[in-house]
């Protein structure tokens, strides 16, 4: 799949100096009265046209929102506490931990200025790094409000004092007003803030007070929405979606004579589908923190298959769902964490617009009761297909590339894959073996190389130093 | 980088068509002007701005796409494909080490810089792409990437921030500009204990071309890297800010 020239690009007028003329055309002919019908858009109607639009404005709509909520994440990381407040409507709500409420832009301003420590601009020796994760969102069927639900991984720190971990999931709202994407309630559940020393698997189950220095001082408009659970404690933040397998199907697009018409149609077909995907990628991840394994295995295909590291692969929905049972007990539970962050997406929808593949990056965070915690990363090469018009996966393969140990990090204490269960094998053994760290083995990629669209080389498994003669 | 961005906005708020509406681009989207004063445009040309809205669209997944799939190499060493992603006469630019001019230097970086090509073992050097905020010139041509990555690696942990820019040609989105600073470095006992202040042009061969865009220090010092996107909302250009 590598990526071609678009024959489209030839088609429209080039440039600046070209759009603002088109503007002014477009400004004269504002008095001109009723659009007429021309040339070889004649089988396209003024309906068809809206059709298409309502459909450009929603794709439009899910960027901006993923940049609205971005150019949070970015503001906040350096201080500028005002640009970040100027993100939300004036009567936008805010909601951060066990902080309570804050209610308008102003009052959102002063908390956030408070946080970032009282100038612009991060006080010296301050860390308050808050990646933006692993977005899942909704545009509302009117194209005015949606929702989104986001993944925070913090930083945090004070050079010389402090180093911490915070990981907590937004549910959040944006709206759109005159024609402008804002941020219309944020509220970011914290599932903990901890020391670097420990981590999180270690932290304290002890009730505590975790009122912010900012939310002691400058108390909020309203308490709590909802009391507070952090980790050892599981909590389920509510999601602002049902599972997409009781999503409303896709719609076919509209058909059409006109052959420009029929071509955007695909492009938006395929750019909705990429967006579907990113979301149903992304929901897997927050049933998988949780151990929702039924949750989790209503998002695969009837006869999918699911292959985590060197575990074998299962096949089926059922045996999928029995599966994930090895990563521990089904629902919510007190003192484990299966953290799967879901990032770095790269989609590719095939050309019938029926099937897709991807590649995504993980973080995990992992925790078992009475343990130490565990980093995981690894590297997901998914495929998905249309089911009753919607998009499932219908294979995953996570090749784990690195395990370690809390403490001893990746140089001192990488762990080894676990194989195959004999309590509950798999339908067949892995489709490749290979090592992960202290081993250097590549995942392969599904698409060509986005320049040169030449394959990308992936050497397997070398043989290591259990294998290799001495 | 002022001349693109006046140019991007002019074409906005001289628009009266959604030229282009990614948010960082178009703070005033146009949506509902198509709706109503642009309807006197003819069939044709109101067709095509909608076509010229999902181009630029699938411009924008498709930068994400190149700036992913370098993360992806970094992660693996693959030093040849990385640069492969850059335009002829593409630069680079990595923490406080200058500027790298062409793809040839791009690679003589990393080969020589960074060590050998493709993972060795019981190394870890992931460079993870989070965060796009990507804005695509009205005409497809060029494009700016605002985008964070998180290193994790054996010798301890980096938080990147990047201002990039690509360049279609033929069709196909390249690297025209990697500028990462760095802002913060740490060891495996975390940034309370150990940090490591920034590379300069001299810390390890090769030399670069260029002096560094800009000289600043890293974590626990401050740095403002300059957004190359007005506020999504406001519409307000970046305004340099002084580190305290």
């Amino acid at each position: 799949m590598g990526i071609t020239a678009s024959p489209l690009t030839q088609w429209w007028p080039r440039g600046a100096a070209s759009t603002a003329m088109l503007a002014g055309l477009a400004g004269i002919a504002l008095f001109a009265g009723a659009p007429r019908v021309v040339g070889a858009a004649a089988s396209v109607s003024n309906s068809d046209l809206s059709r298409l639009e309502t459909e450009v404005e929603r794709l439009e709509a899910a960027r901006a929102v993923k940049h609205l909520q971005r150019a949070y994440g970015f503001y906040m990381d350096r201080g500028l506490w005002r640009d970040a407040a100027d993100l939300f409507a004036p009567d936008a709500t805010f909601e951060v931990g066990a902080d309570g409420v804050y209610v308008g832009r102003d009052r959102i301003a002063e908390y956030l200025r408070r946080a970032g420590g009282g100038g612009t601009g991060l006080p010296w020796g301050i860390l308050a790094d808050h990646y933006q994760l692993q977005p899942v969102v909704h545009v509302s069927a009117d194209g005015r409000t949606a929702k989104a639900r986001w993944r925070d991984f913090g930083l945090l720190g004070e050079y010389g004092k402090s180093a911490s971990w915070e990981e907590g999931i937004f549910e959040n709202e944006y709206v759109k007003r005159d024609g402008v994407w804002m941020i219309q309630s944020l509220h970011l559940y914290v599932s903990f803030i901890v020391p670097y020393e420990k981590g999180w698997a270690r932290a304290s189950s002890a009730p505590a007070d975790n009122r912010s220095r900012v939310a002691r001082e400058f108390p909020p408009d309203r308490p709590p929405s909802a009391p507070e659970k952090r980790f050892p404690e599981s909590q389920i933040v509510p999601f602002h979606y049902p599972n997409p397998a009781q999503a409303a199907p896709l719609k076919e697009p509209p058909r059409t004579a006109n052959a420009e018409l029929a071509r955007y149609w695909k492009l938006a077909q395929r750019l909705q589908s990429e967006d579907e995907i990113e979301n149903l990628q992304g929901i897997y991840g927050y049933y998988f923190d949780k151990n929702l394994w039924s949750e989790v295995a209503a998002l695969f295909t009837a006869g999918a298959t699911f292959e985590y590291g060197q575990r074998g692969v299962y096949v089926g929905r059922a045996h999928i769902e029995q599966a994930l049972k090895l990563f521990g007990p089904p629902g919510p539970q007190r003192g484990w964490l299966n953290n799967a962050f879901q990032l770095q997406p790269v989609i590719h929808v095939s050309d019938d617009g029926r099937t897709a593949k991807g590649r995504w990056e993980s973080i995990m965070q992992l925790a078992r009761p009475n343990s130490g915690g565990q980093w995981g990363l690894g590297v997901y090469e998914n495929e998905y297909a249309l089911e009753g018009g919607r998009w499932k996966i219908s294979k995953l393969h996570f090749y784990v590339t690195a395990l370690a140990d809390y403490d001893l990090m990746w140089s001192k204490g990488p762990q080894s894959l676990e194989g195959p269960s004999a309590i509950l094998p798999p339908d067949r053994p892995p489709t490749e073996i290979y090592r992960s760290l202290p081993g250097v083995y590549i995942p392969p990629f599904h698409y060509r190389h986005p320049v040169t669209g030449k394959p990308i080389v992936t050497d397997p498994q070398p043989a290591d130093s259990i294998l290799r003669p001495r | 980088m002022n001349t693109y961005r006046r140019t991007t906005f002019l074409a906005v708020v001289m628009s009266g068509l959604a030229v282009s509406a990614l948010a960082a681009d178009a703070p005033r989207d146009s949506g509902s002007a198509a709706g109503s004063s642009g309807e006197a445009s003819s069939v044709a040309e109101r067709l095509a701005a909608l076509g010229r809205r999902l181009e630029r669209l699938d411009d924008a997944r498709k930068v994400e796409i190149v700036q992913r799939t370098y993360g992806y190499f970094v992660d693996k060493g693959m030093w040849t494909e990385v640069s492969d992603l850059f335009a002829e006469n593409g630069t680079y630019e990595i923490g406080g080490r200058g500027v790298f001019v062409g793809r040839k230097r791009v690679l003589e970086y990393l080969q020589v810089g960074l060590g050998p090509e493709r993972p060795v073992e019981g190394r870890l050097i992931n460079h993870m792409q989070f965060q796009p905020i990507v804005t695509v010139s009205p005409d497809g041509t060029t494009a700016k990437l605002r985008m964070k990555a998180l290193v994790m690696s054996s010798g301890g942990w980096g938080d990147v921030i990047y201002e990039n820019s690509y360049v279609k040609e033929n069709g196909i989105w390249k690297i025209a500009s990697i500028r990462a600073p760095f802002v913060m470095y740490s060891g495996n006992d975390g940034w309370a204990k150990t940090t490591t202040p920034n590379t300069r042009p001299e810390s390890f061969p090769p030399p670069p071309d260029r002096m560094p865009t800009e000289v600043y220090l890293t974590y626990p010092n401050f740095y403002i890297v300059p957004f190359h996107y007005p506020n999504p909302v406001t519409g307000k250009p970046y305004e340099p800010v002084k580190a305290p």
